[in-house]
């Protein structure tokens, strides 16, 4: 970002916490009924703890029920995209009716005669107050975001909210797409203030990409706090609410699954074929990262990847630079690049690339003093191998660095003459010490060749691309103009904070992950 | 933004034997340590708060003046006024010559000094509180450009020191960018050539630019300025000694964590600061406390 728009976004902020958020509360009596019965047969679902296909009955209603509060799309066609879940679980719900307590039968039919109320509002009062808001505003040019988390959705906002496509400058958008987006004239949020709490989204109010921020909530929804600062208690003001605690009974009729930390099980680790460890193999602690599309890697914490820049205007987001970034600053909503098939590591098969056939006699001896040396330490341990090769002249030998040289992750050690002769000593391959150094010596100028030519070749690819549909749909594959494995950028959507202990060659390898959060 | 840069210049005057913290919370990180930076080391130079500047010309202009230029004789004054070269740009304010001197309009980088004619204005400055040479030494400079290069020659083997730790390819960029509060200048102004990095040139280094990972005590030298991260708790341990800013951006993802570690190191500190003397604007949340 420009000084200027930095100075933007600090105005942007100041107005804000001078003027406050204004806040548009509207009613609807089948929709706020439709909540107070689905409120009850929730509650008496998990009080007399009735069979699963009631609650996930209850569930689909919670979710409904937030869609139409908090998204401006007519209640019947919200509805309608709910019917093939409802209709899936009918042949399930029947029977346990049959057998379910008086009171959960009978606010079960309760709820289904407000469902079909609700099936025919044709028009969301949120959108009416939008577009009433919007006629006021004379500046049919403004730029304006409206922020709607389901990409699947934004189609039937726009038309909800624009009907005509008069405001040429409106623009759809996902909240985390909000962390870093250049400045705009105003943003519409929808939804009761507790949410953006929640979901860890206070960054819309605190760091506001507009000077106008506007919030538009149904009033039987309406609730709760968010603070303007994490460094105080002073709260952000909403203007026209008045700023209260949400209970913590309203929360458990919401569908609060949605909003847990994404969950990481691999569907399949890469290059593990069994269960069980590999001796052989070295462990190192690496990163579980959650990418989108439900894919995952696992990163090294002490290793970089290729991250994308790009510089978002309107619905665009123009990529500006591919550059090298250490893992440990990579954030969620960070776009990266990794090849999602064979190898993990984009540099190897171009550094491979680069060193022509004699690439597989380098690599396997690369290969072969590395087996030797694992060999030796599973039968030796570590602690004496270190001690042998300390004795041998390896000067830089001690349990991490000799972990290190093992790893597939590593060309070799740098002391040719000290560490890795220590080496080539101790696994007993002293008398092809030359073609060895050769192999380390010609593999490490590879990979750094490979370096450049493949962040130019990732800059070519992707400079003045258009890269928001990785943003809206968490991926976005890459073909370079030289082939080579297909490459794809990933939106980062979540880092744990805790490491898992993996194989080196599980490291930088993409994956499907088994749980995926609706 | 301008806050930043007195918060720099506020906290460059602290006692080091005391050292402190200051955490400011703001919209955006970007550039914040620049110019937080750029006040500490305007202030450790004793060149004139950049605010302050921009008032000073608005007040000079029509006035007469009497000019010399760079490189020529330093006794010989021309007569003129001091106006706006390009309405509306006080980057672009020059000297419209009199009929004692050129009549062609002279930016102000290309003179040495001004002073306001005492004979014409001496009620002006009585009213002002300024002498004739006093003018001269505090406006010419001034008017000049931010930070001359004489006076950034000096810095050679100053001890002035800042440690700016976050995204080092962001800081790059943001160091390329021009400073805004200047005069035009034919050399140019950028942030990198106020805040000296590592790299741009040969000597007299003033900021050591840091990524979250080379952060160590070894490696920090002066006021420390740290960007929220992961390694926030790590930072602020290694940082001790150290007079520091850390900046919260309110739109970073590890915010609320960096808020929580710094809250829990205000809880465990030395003593309170009295406060700063200037206002903060209402968006800048400040947490001071000696470490």
């Amino acid at each position: 970002m420009t000084l200027a728009e930095i100075s933007r976004a600090h105005r942007n902020a100041l107005e804000v916490a001078r003027g406050g958020v204004t806040v548009y509360q509207v009613e609807d009596k089948d929709i706020q009924a439709f909540d107070m019965a689905r409120r009850d047969f929730q509650n008496l679902v998990d009080k007399l703890q009735a069979a699963e296909p009631l609650k996930a009955f209850a569930s689909l209603c919670s979710q409904l029920h937030a869609r139409i509060c908090r998204t401006p799309c007519p209640p019947a066609w919200l509805v309608e995209t709910f019917k093939p879940r409802i209709l899936e679980l009918q042949p399930k719900l029947n029977p346990c009716l049959a057998t379910a307590d008086e009171k959960i039968r009978s606010a079960f039919k309760v709820v289904c005669g407000r469902l079909a109320d609700v099936q025919k509002i044709q028009v969301n009062p949120l959108a009416t107050e939008v577009r009433a808001m919007l006629e006021l505003s004379e500046e049919a040019s403004e730029k304006l975001i409206v922020v709607i988390r389901q990409p699947a959705l934004w189609h039937e906002v726009g038309a909800a909210i624009d009907p005509d496509a008069v405001r040429k400058h409106m623009v759809i958008m996902k909240p985390s797409e909000l962390r870093r987006a250049s400045p705009v004239d105003r943003v519409l949020l929808f939804g009761p203030p507790w949410l953006f709490e929640y979901r860890d989204e206070h960054f819309l109010f605190r760091s506001p990409v507009a000077g106008s921020v506007e919030l538009f909530v149904f009033a039987h929804d309406c609730g709760g706090r968010v603070s303007a600062s994490a460094l105080d208690v002073q709260p952000v003001n909403f203007r026209g609410i008045e700023p209260r605690p949400t209970a913590a009974e309203n929360l458990q009729s919401e569908p609060l699954f949605m909003f847990k930390p994404r969950s990481f099980v691999p569907r399949r680790l890469p290059g593990v074929e069994t269960d069980t460890v590999d001796a052989h193999a070295v462990y190192i602690d690496a990163w579980p990262v959650n990418l989108g599309g439900n894919m995952g890697v696992y990163l090294d914490p002490e290793g970089s990847v290729y991250a994308v820049e790009c510089k978002h205007a309107g619905e665009v987001a123009i990529c500006t630079d591919v550059e090298r970034r250490d893992v440990e600053e990579l954030e969620p909503g960070d776009l990266i690049v990794l090849t999602t098939e064979g190898g993990g590591d984009l540099i190897r098969p171009l550094a491979d690339e680069i060193l022509g056939e004699a690439s597989q006699v380098y690599r396997r001896r690369q290969d072969d003093w590395k087996r030797k040396l694992r060999e030796r330490v599973e039968i030796d341990g570590m602690a004496f191998v270190v001690a042998k090769l300390q004795a041998h002249g390896a000067v830089g030998a001690n349990p991490p660095n000799l972990r290190t040289w093992m790893s597939e992750r590593n060309i070799g050690p740098e002391g040719l003459d000290t560490d890795f002769a220590g080496i080539l000593t101790v696994t007993g391959v002293c008398g092809s010490r030359d073609e060895y150094c050769e192999a380390i010596d010609s593999i490490r100028r590879a990979h750094k060749k490979a370096g450049f030519q493949l962040r130019d070749r990732l800059l070519a690819a992707l400079k003045g691309m258009d890269v928001r549909r990785a943003f809206v749909d968490g991926f976005l594959e890459v073909r370079t103009a030289e082939g080579g494995p297909a490459k794809t950028v990933f939106l980062v959507e979540q880092i744990a904070r805790e490491s898992a202990n993996v194989p080196t060659h599980a490291v930088a390898r993409v994956f499907e992950l088994e749980e995926t959060r609706s | 933004m301008e806050t930043l840069i007195k918060i720099g210049g506020w906290i460059e005057c602290a006692d080091y034997s005391s050292p402190l913290t200051i955490a400011i919370c703001l919209p955006r990180v970007e550039f914040a340590g620049l110019l937080v930076a750029t006040g500490a080391c305007l202030h450790a130079t004793k060149s004139p708060v950049v605010a302050d500047w921009r008032t000073g010309l608005a007040e000079l202009l029509n006035r007469r003046v009497a000019y010399a230029f760079c490189g020529k004789n330093p006794y010989v004054y021309w007569e003129g006024v001091l106006r706006e070269i390009e309405p509306g740009e006080p980057a672009t304010v020059g000297i419209q010559g009199t009929k004692s001197g050129p009549t062609d309009r002279w930016p102000l980088a290309d003179l040495a000094s001004i002073q306001l004619d005492p004979e014409r204005d001496g009620k002006e400055l009585a009213d002002h509180y300024h002498a004739k040479n006093a003018f001269r030494d505090e406006h010419s400079n001034r008017l000049r450009t931010v930070l001359p290069e004489s006076a950034v020659g000096k810095l050679c083997g100053w001890w002035f020191q800042v440690t700016l730790v976050g995204i080092r390819s962001r800081f790059a960029e943001e160091l390329n960018e021009p400073f805004p509060w200047k005069v035009e200048s034919p050399a140019g102004c950028k942030f990198a050539d106020l805040l000296r990095p590592e790299g741009h040139v040969a000597d007299s280094v003033i900021t050591r630019l840091l990524s979250a990972k080379d952060l160590t005590g070894e490696s920090a030298r002066g006021i420390v300025i740290i960007e929220g991260s992961r390694r926030l708790a790590e930072h602020l341990t290694a940082t001790q000694r150290h007079n520091r800013i850390v900046l919260l951006g309110r739109n970073e993802p590890h915010y609320s964590d960096c808020a929580e570690i710094v809250t829990s190191h205000f809880q465990q500190r030395s003593s309170d600061v009295a406060g700063l003397d200037f206002e903060c604007p209402e968006h800048i949340k400040l947490k001071m406390f000696y470490h």
